[in-house]
């Protein structure tokens, strides 16, 4: 049976993302409904409208999924008092898996896809209703999402319950899946590592790179969390700048620590040389990446990190925390210890001041990333949605 | 100005003039409902009453834009001027605060700001005030050494200490210094529509009794306000232009009189010291400059911008060296201020900003392209 009918239980998607969540769903669906699979991706959504209410999308290559939605105020990324939207977020996630439940009653599916705690109550209710498997695709884990400190105690236990019920496990990088073993005590033969894809396809010459002149621009993309280590950012900045003043760092994100950082740096003098863009998306994260010199990912935790091959597909050197799941498939990314700002420094000022290693690097890692894609992904979670139900099957 | 526009040409101050915030809309709109009216009341009192006079304060910045957007208000105020009984005050030409950066670059705009006063209302001014009032015996020695006869500050209670604004105090320097009386004075810039809206209104009768049972022989009640305090921050259904033009009238009938700056200076002999190293402003209820340097935005951007006056100054390039005055008004650091408190409504009045973040946000990205320019 090679064409499987999946019901896959999203929380975000474009256009409505705030992170890299939303980009791989994207990725995951388009590329299995291309190849071949059935989906019916449920999600989310914030608008006044009828729960069970359909439309139909296009994949790249032209073929439609349907798309089912329920009214749910579910977002992602909350605070670890879970109160980073004015709401219950476990009330709410628990309300929208009953929704979940209603709208796909009359659905024909042959297995369950759910993506990281959010939509586990839902998954799991399906699964106890339908009693087909559920797959459980694990994109960050609560205490990723913490930086180790502070993790919400329901929402870890909405995760466990997940690892626990589901029949296979999809991280996306091995370091989750040593994360989930190490520190979950999930069985190793029940995860099954599938590297993200990509989605950036830049094009040199179609967006104007024309700003920022004659000065090195060094970049972090992503939200500005504990997580992804802005301050780091920040002290990197302020190392680098004692030797290169006349570079430029940009933040292109948005997120809590947003004021905090901009304190500190003007704290720390760095007015002028340390820039906030806001969250960029589309045309403006295109120009950005186009016109950077230099990447910095400073994860204190990060599962995979699609930025860190966004910045590579454009050809941009990247600079990564060991700690990371782009780390694993990137092989010319520059590795460090998230703390390791000393290090980060000493590489950016390398690659700065060394055209010919910033270019050579640049153009192996733009190699490397296009070596990533969503079609290979998708054909590894196609293989294990057959290994899953081949017991099914006899 | 985006990060995508640092390293571009790209003019810091030019706003579309559809946009609520733009200089332009902002200044015909201040116009309507101040300006023009209160200079009618006062050319008319100044008409009137002969001996009605006062000062007036007006940046180089405030001559260049009404003279883009609304120059008829520049001719009522050279109206008022001709009588003679107007006074215009030194400061300095961008509303900056220079004093507390730069001597140099502070006695460079006082002097630009001189000559436009020359040659714009055929006048020289002789008494300064500094931006926002702010005061400290450093900026008294340096405005002494610029040869003015005198300086306008604030009467604040943490320098007076119980002794009462209206008496003539000198700086430790010796330049005479005239207090601003903030209880009047703030009776009505920031009262007034409170008193109108309460059971027993402020009238002109009170008020000119007020002011009058204030003072003793040889003392001067300062009332410094923001034009405007009349018809903008104070709108006209209050009343406050019959008010302001009662008062007078009433003021004058009962035997009372006003002064110039220059007579309050030259007719009465300081002998008490106002003394104060830390500045002290006009401002909020602290009456300090945590308004445009209470936080670490706003210090490192103060610092930042006269950090590059060197290169600026060095580089000849005149449309450069405008850019970099322009960006010493204070406003910019005013709108980067995060203090809560009443203040807060003043401050987020004319922001042009949705927050302070925002602002810094912006400035930051313009002192990029500063910094780009003298590569």
């Amino acid at each position: 049976m090679e064409n499987t009918k999946v019901l896959m239980l999203g929380w975000e998607y474009p256009p409505h993302n705030s992170g890299g969540l939303g980009v791989a769903c994207q990725g995951i669906v388009e590329n299995l409904v291309d190849l071949g699979q059935e989906v019916v991706l449920v999600l989310p959504s914030m608008e006044k409208i009828a729960d069970g209410e359909s439309t139909f999308l296009l994949s790249p290559g032209g073929k439609s999924y349907k798309v089912i939605y329920v009214q749910s105020p579910i977002r992602p990324y909350v605070g670890k008092d879970g109160q980073s939207y004015s709401g219950d977020i476990v009330r709410d996630v628990e309300m929208f898996a009953r929704k979940v439940l209603a709208a796909v009653e009359s659905l024909d599916f042959d297995l369950i896809h759910v993506h990281d705690w959010l939509t586990v109550p839902a998954g799991i209710a399906v699964k106890e209703k339908s009693g087909k498997p559920m797959v459980m695709h694990v994109h960050a884990t609560e205490y990723d999402r913490t930086a180790g400190i502070g993790a919400n105690q329901k929402v870890s236990e909405i995760e466990t319950k997940g690892f626990d019920e589901a029949d296979l496990i999809i991280t996306v990088s091995h370091y989750t899946k040593r994360l989930l073993v190490e520190k979950f005590g999930v069985k190793e033969e029940k995860i099954k590592v599938v590297h993200n894809g990509n989605n950036y396809f830049p094009e040199k010459g179609k967006v104007s790179v024309e700003f920022l002149k004659h000065s090195p621009v060094v970049i972090f993309v992503g939200r500005l969390t504990v997580q992804k280590g802005p301050d780091y950012f920040l002290s990197l900045a302020r190392k680098v700048l004692a030797k290169r003043p006349e570079t430029i760092f940009v933040f292109a994100g948005n997120g809590e620590m947003y004021q905090h950082l901009m304190l500190t740096s003007a704290y720390r003098r760095l007015s002028g040389s340390v820039l906030f863009a806001g969250f960029l998306r589309d045309i403006a994260k295109d120009r950005l990446y186009q016109r950077a010199d230099v990447f910095v990912m400073p994860s204190v935790s990060e599962p995979f990190g699609i930025v860190a091959l966004e910045a590579a597909t454009a050809g941009v050197p990247v600079i990564v925390s060991k700690t990371s799941g782009a780390a694993e498939v990137l092989l010319s990314a520059i590795k460090i210890d998230f703390w390791d700002t000393d290090m980060m420094a000493g590489s950016v000022l390398r690659l700065i001041e060394n055209g010919d290693y910033k270019r050579e690097l640049g153009e192996k890692i733009k190699e490397e990333a296009g070596a990533v894609t969503w079609d290979k992904a998708a054909m590894k979670i196609k293989d294990s949605y057959q290994q899953l139900l081949i017991p099914a099957n006899g | 100005m985006s990060v995508f526009d640092v390293g571009v040409e790209e003019d810091y101050f030019e706003t579309d003039d559809s946009l609520d915030f733009a200089n332009g809309r902002v200044i015909r709109k201040i116009a309507e409902k101040s300006y023009r009216p209160m200079l009618h009341i006062l050319n008319r009192l100044l008409e009137r009453e002969n001996d009605f006079c006062f000062a007036l304060s007006i940046t180089g910045v405030m001559i260049e834009q009404l003279k883009q957007f609304a120059p008829d208000v520049l001719e009522l105020i050279k109206k008022a001027v001709k009588t003679g009984r107007v006074e215009i005050v030194a400061e300095t030409y961008y509303h900056s605060l220079a004093s507390l950066y730069s001597p140099t670059e502070f006695l460079l705009q006082v002097s630009q700001h001189k000559r436009l006063v020359e040659d714009e209302f055929g006048v020289v001014p002789n008494v300064f005030r500094n931006t926002e009032l702010v005061y400290t015996d450093k900026i008294a020695e340096m405005v002494k050494e610029a040869g003015f006869v005198g300086m306008l500050a604030e009467g604040a209670d943490k320098v007076l200490k119980g002794r009462s604004p209206t008496r003539p105090y000198h700086a430790p320097c010796g330049l005479p210094l005239l207090l601003k009386q903030y209880k009047l004075s703030d009776d009505i810039a920031f009262r007034f529509s409170q008193s109108h809206r309460s059971s027993k209104p402020l009238t002109a009768e009170t008020y000119s009794h007020w002011i009058s049972s204030s003072f003793g022989e040889g003392e001067v009640v300062n009332l410094f306000m923001d034009f405007e305090t009349f018809g903008e921050h104070q709108w006209a259904d209050t009343g406050i232009f019959d008010f302001f033009e009662s008062f007078v009238s009433r003021f004058i009938k009962t035997g009372n009189s006003f002064s110039s700056l220059l007579g309050a200076i030259t007719q009465r002999n300081p002998i008490d010291v106002f003394s104060s190293e830390e500045p002290v402003s006009w401002a909020d209820v602290d009456r300090d400059i945590t308004a445009w340097r209470g936080n670490s935005l706003q210090d490192d951007a103060l610092a930042k911008i006269y950090e590059l006056e060197g290169a600026v100054m060095g580089s000849g390039d005149t449309a450069l060296i405008e850019d970099w005055r322009r960006l010493q008004t204070s406003d910019h650091f005013y709108y980067m201020c995060t203090k809560w408190s009443n203040d807060g409504d003043v401050h987020a009045y004319f922001s042009p900003y949705g927050s302070p973040f925002m602002a810094y946000c912006n400035y930051n990205n313009v002192l990029a392209d500063l910094r780009l320019r003298l590569q």
